[in-house]
């Protein structure tokens, strides 16, 4: 199944270093979009389909967690699984974004393939 | 919390950051050594929480374009632009900043605004209402980073 | 099963599913396993040191010392008996802490962001690793199935997995009889 990504992040390189993960990870990659903060992936949102939305917290405009809140609150997109990518590795802030509704949270600086096995199990990718 | 614990988790943050992201292999460094006219970049990230504070880097150009290039993957640093290892500085001086602030205790969490380069200068001295900033240099395989947080004097 | 020992800063490729590789003593020291599920050949490379720059000399008499130059021919090895790069998975072991006369010498961790950073600009992600800590450890590469068994000092010998789902190609399991 061939799978359709948003990546949200005010940070352009940090957004290449995910798409190059997400390319060589072996995932049959349909599409790769980007998105530098919560207003633009939800503009973007109301074009193009994604089958999973990696985002950050920190971000201009939109930050993350009003970006999640946005998403949740439409029935279709809201069952986009969103999986958190930030610097914040409080446990407050991490309960917080998952019960707003994440499926996941990687917390940065992060191996690359801890992000590929957080989105292996979001997207219910099942190992052998 | 005391400068020495500060500066403990300020070391602590930018190793795992550098390590796990850039692959830098790291010793402790004692002083940045005078060298007039080697040009440098520095990148400020402001966050607010309790406390406020802001998180400060300094690094060589050329250091800064080698990790820049580890980090993004790219085989070849000289094809880097000026922007994108801004940016990656940028990020590094993000993800130390979140790093601390995720080992400092605090109950009402934190915000980091988007870092930006600043100019030249040395990153580690005292914020502008003269509180003193905790500063540690991490040497690299070629350069060495410095890295200062300054805690805004709680009113 | 014929057992093929890599030797330290040694390297060997095989297609013979008859054949397991085999390095003994990773201290400090690296070993990469790379398999090719589908083409069923594979690698393993027991390197010593990270970068090739500190002593070219040697590097050019022997490459498989020296993470930079060893884990390019170790792969373009495998390319040459048919794998293919986005089928390969890539495990580590070794890389661990080993005391000196001086004191904890951090070679382990230099060869371990060596190899890091050297997959990453590549292309290729670790699939599974048994780093760090103080003990000594042996692999053993099966190249019948790709799998991959590790034994540390004082430690039973277990086996060290792979994600399957991200390694493209034919099913392991399914034809190891």
């Amino acid at each position: 199944m061939a799978f359709r990504v948003l990546i949200v992040d005010d940070s352009p390189a940090m957004r290449s270093v995910i798409r190059r993960i997400i390319q060589i990870s072996g995932f049959d990659l349909k599409a790769c979009l980007e998105a530098s903060h919560g207003e633009e992936a939800c503009q973007l949102l109301r074009q193009e389909w994604v089958d999973v939305i990696l985002t950050d917290i920190n971000m201009p405009v939109m930050n993350g967690e009003q970006f999640v809140l946005q998403l949740k609150r439409d029935d279709l997109l809201g069952s986009i699984p969103v999986v958190v990518v930030s610097t914040d590795a409080t446990e407050q802030r991490i309960r917080r974004m998952l019960s707003l509704g994440a499926s996941g949270y990687v917390t940065k600086p992060f191996f690359p393939e801890a992000l590929r096995g957080e989105l292996e199990r979001v997207l219910g990718i099942g190992h052998g | 919390m005391g400068e020495e614990l500060q500066s403990e988790i300020l070391a602590t943050a930018a190793q795992e950051v550098l390590e796990t992201m850039f692959f830098a292999e790291l010793t402790e460094g004692s002083e940045w050594p005078d060298s007039p006219g080697e040009p440098q970049l520095c990148a400020r990230a402001r966050f607010r929480g309790s406390p406020s504070g802001t998180l400060c880097l300094r690094i060589p150009a050329r250091t800064a374009r080698t990790i820049a290039a580890d980090f993004l993957g790219a085989e070849n640093e000289e094809g880097l632009s000026d922007a994108q290892v801004g940016d990656v500085v940028c990020e590094l001086a993000n993800m130390i900043c979140g790093s601390v602030l995720s080992r400092l205790e605090n109950e009402t969490g934190f915000d980091i605004f988007r870092p930006e380069l600043v100019s030249g200068g040395r990153s580690g001295s005292a914020g502008q209402d003269g509180s003193p900033a905790v500063s540690r240099i991490l040497e690299l395989a070629n350069g060495r980073v410095e890295v200062s947080l300054r805690l805004d004097q709680v009113e | 099963m014929r057992s093929l020992i890599v030797g330290v800063a040694d390297c060997r490729v095989s297609d013979d599913p008859e054949n397991a590789l085999v390095t003994y003593g990773l201290g400090s020291c690296i070993a990469i396993a790379i398999y090719d599920l589908a083409a069923r050949v594979g690698g393993l490379l027991h390197f010593m040191l990270p970068e090739s720059s500190i002593d070219p000399v040697k590097a050019r008499e022997n490459p498989y010392m020296f993470a930079d130059t060893g884990i390019p021919l170790l792969f373009h090895g495998a390319y040459e008996r048919g794998a293919q790069k986005d089928r390969i998975i890539v495990r580590a072991a070794g890389g661990a802490q080993v005391m000196d006369d001086q004191g904890v010498f951090d070679i382990g961790k230099r060869n371990y962001l060596a190899m890091r950073k050297i997959l990453w600009k590549a292309g290729v992600l670790v699939h599974g690793e048994a780093v760090g800590g103080t003990i000594s450890r042996s692999v053993r590469l099966e190249l019948a199935t790709g799998r991959m068994w590790l034994k540390g000092t004082g430690e039973a010998e277990q086996e060290l997995p792979y994600s399957f789902s991200h390694a493209k190609g034919a099913d392991p399991w399914r034809s190891a009889c």
